[in-house]
């Protein structure tokens, strides 16, 4: 687990937005993400978790260059992609895949399971005779978990769970390194939920694949990951490894997070505390001075509001950016 | 403790060109005054569409209710005349669905669609007395400034704040009973809390009966002082909140359960359900959940109905395996 997949060093995406018809002047800055600084290493997920609109998406399709960032460095496996384009960053590009939240929208409803999972195989250029493509189809589709009979249907003709399916099959055709996996559970049933993720689990051990897996639901990013990033506005507040996050989570929106997520179990729930934040998240577009997280802190502090708090180190491969770590500042007052 | 809502083998069907779907096949149950009843299930397990059809809102044709009663009070809602269902619906029962975005109209200010239900119920409310009703409403379920922010339209809310005013706008006429559908599940886990913690409160202090139908079991844990269990139109087991978590005995809740990924357990393997549901047009003779069953028996695909297992006088399954003292799932 030191090979360094995928990096992102202070990673900035700003989008502008317009108003005006005829005069369009630029009107705010939507800083979706602000100073992201994250490491993906050799066969290990990387969980990031936030809420709507806190930018995770964004950041995910920034690191693989669906977007030009506004600053900041991007490696993937090793090599500069920040700047690269055209035929230099398609060859890059085959090192890493995307698995999407709606296997309705991400799948075209014209091709067939073949057309689609030979697709990227295609685009690599990786040329095959028809057989054989047929058979490497048809091994793929085993390997997730279909039968290679539906080889020549349509997706209309499968449920979600098959369809997501059809997805993983298409993102490890090619044989990527990482695959960015962007709330690829969220519009299943909870049942076909467990297939996929224990399906994922299965093929990041035989690929040896790297996953950063983007969700929102807390407990499944807990049961895949190893490392977890939480999110908040544009900037990660908080990373860890996965029982450090839980067992001892340091910054107050995580504990705020965490304590918000109901248990199945009526008992723990009946007796369970929760920090319940007030109001919603501010816009990226006019973020907070100083920690983005003061406006809804339980715990702000006057420093808060004008200084952005740094990362603090608390413990082994576990920082947090918050004040109250600060022990120099905490001593003082 | 008396019931407020006592629903008999309700049946809906809709007959389409491809086929007669059962969405809703036989299902019973009972909401007592004050309490919290979950239907728990998966998507097209017939939750929403058995809610619907006690409120009179099946598109019809297609669908049809073949079968069943609903008293509510002492009146049968699936045998109500159109009018005087009306005169129930949205004021003695109330419901909130899943997207307050699209079930706010975005045209009209939030005053209006506020204050709509309100006088299409009372003739005698004046539209002064109505607006002074809505912002206490507002202001009820914990919206900030509601004096100024009732002229506003929805999409100058948030969606946790839009999910609030769904609420003040079923709960405004005081109904008995709440049917919130999917009430959180457009919401992020901190504003989810906040919802959640609010139906509470507000049950509490109306002495609400709430029918929650999510497919979420945690928040059904927290929520629910019973539940039933729904599977391909059938409630396959009920009981209460500590029944159904504890000692589930149905192997598709015992399924469910064990598919869910929790905060609170250690991280082992899933254990997933295999298969898919079974096709809703299509259903198989006997046990619907046999195809996908770990404890599947032979009698179990036979053309009879499901024998109704007592476990406890508060729990029941509908099923042919008997879940032995102590046995392990």
């Amino acid at each position: 687990m030191t090979e360094l997949m995928l990096a992102a060093r202070d990673l900035k995406m700003y989008f502008p937005t317009y108003k005006g018809v005829l005069f369009r002047k630029q009107d705010s800055l939507i800083q979706a993400v602000n100073g992201v600084t994250l490491d993906l290493f050799k066969g290990e997920t990387l969980g990031l978790v936030g809420e709507s609109g806190c930018g995770k998406t964004t950041l995910g399709r920034t690191l693989i260059r669906l977007y030009s960032p506004t600053d900041g460095h991007i490696e993937l496996c090793g090599q500069d992609i920040t700047r690269l384009d055209g035929a230099a960053l398609r060859k890059h590009r085959s090192n890493i895949q995307m698995i999407f939240q709606d296997p309705y929208a991400s799948l075209d409803p014209r091709m067939t399971v073949f057309d689609i999972i030979a697709e990227p195989i295609r685009a690599c250029e990786k040329v095959l005779a028809r057989k054989e493509l047929e058979k490497t189809v048809a091994d793929l589709m085993e390997t997730v978990g279909l039968s290679s009979r539906y080889i020549r249907k349509y997706p209309h003709e499968f449920s979600g769970g098959q369809r997501q399916r059809i997805a993983i099959a298409r993102a490890v055709a090619i044989r990527p390194k990482v695959i960015l996996c962007d709330e690829p559970v969220s519009a299943l049933d909870v049942s076909i939920q467990a297939q996929i993720l224990n399906l994922l689990k299965d093929l990041q051990k035989e690929f040896h694949l790297s996953y950063l897996f983007i969700a929102h639901d807390i407990s499944v990013v807990r049961y895949i990951s190893d490392r977890i990033a939480v999110m908040y506005l544009g900037k990660i507040v908080e990373l860890a490894n996965t029982e450090d996050l839980f067992g001892s989570p340091q910054h107050p929106y995580t504990k705020a997070l965490l304590s918000a997520v109901p248990l199945a179990d009526p008992r723990k729930e009946r007796v369970r505390e929760q920090i319940l934040l007030h109001g919603d998240l501010p816009s990226p577009a006019h973020p907070p001075s100083g920690c983005p997280f003061h406006t809804r802190c339980p715990w702000k502090m006057d420093v808060c509001t004008r200084v952005v708090p740094p990362n603090f180190k608390a413990g082994e491969g576990h920082h947090a950016a918050c004040h109250l770590l600060d022990e120099k500042l905490m001593t003082k007052q | 403790m008396t019931a407020l809502l006592q629903v008999d083998e309700l049946k809906t069907y809709f007959f389409t060109r491809d086929g007669l779907f059962k969405s809703v096949d036989g299902i019973s149950l009972t909401v007592k005054k004050g309490k919290t009843l979950a239907l728990v299930g998966e998507s097209g397990s017939g939750k929403s569409v058995s809610m619907l059809s006690l409120l009179g809102l099946i598109p019809q044709p297609p669908g049809r209710i073949v079968g069943g009663k609903a008293f509510f009070h002492d009146r049968d809602l699936l045998h109500l005349p159109d009018r005087e269902l009306q005169a129930l619906r949205g004021e003695k029962i109330a419901m909130i669905f899943q997207d307050p975005m699209t079930s706010l109209n975005p045209y009209l200010r939030v005053s209006i669609q506020l204050t709509e239900g309100l006088r299409a119920h009372h003739n005698e409310i004046s539209k002064k007395e109505a607006r002074r009703r809505a912002i206490e409403a507002l202001e009820h379920v914990g919206i900030p400034d509601a004096k100024q922010r009732i002229d506003r339209y929805p999409h100058e809310f948030s969606g946790g704040m839009r999910q609030r005013v769904m609420i003040a706008m079923a709960l405004i006429s005081r109904p008995e009973l709440l049917i919130a559908d999917e009430p959180t599940t457009a919401l992020d886990v901190t504003i989810q809390a906040q919802i959640l913690n609010l139906l509470k409160n507000l049950q509490k202090e109306m002495n609400l009966s709430i029918i929650l139908i999510t497919h979420d079991l945690g928040v059904v844990a927290g929520m629910a002082d019973e539940i039933c269990v729904m599977y391909a139109g059938k409630i396959v087991e009920r009981g209460t909140a500590d029944d159904i978590f504890y000692t589930p005995s149905h192997p598709y809740t015992i399924g469910l359960l064990g598919s869910m990924p929790r905060l609170d357990s250690g991280k082992g393997d899933l254990k997933a359900i295999p298969g898919l549901p079974p096709d809703p047009s299509r259903l198989p003779k006997g046990c619907p959940f046999a195809d996908r069953c770990p404890k599947v028996m032979r009698q179990c695909r036979d053309d009879h109905p499901l024998p109704l297992r007592k476990y406890s006088s508060t729990q029941e399954a509908l099923c042919y395996w008997e879940k032995k003292e102590g046995e392990k799932t």
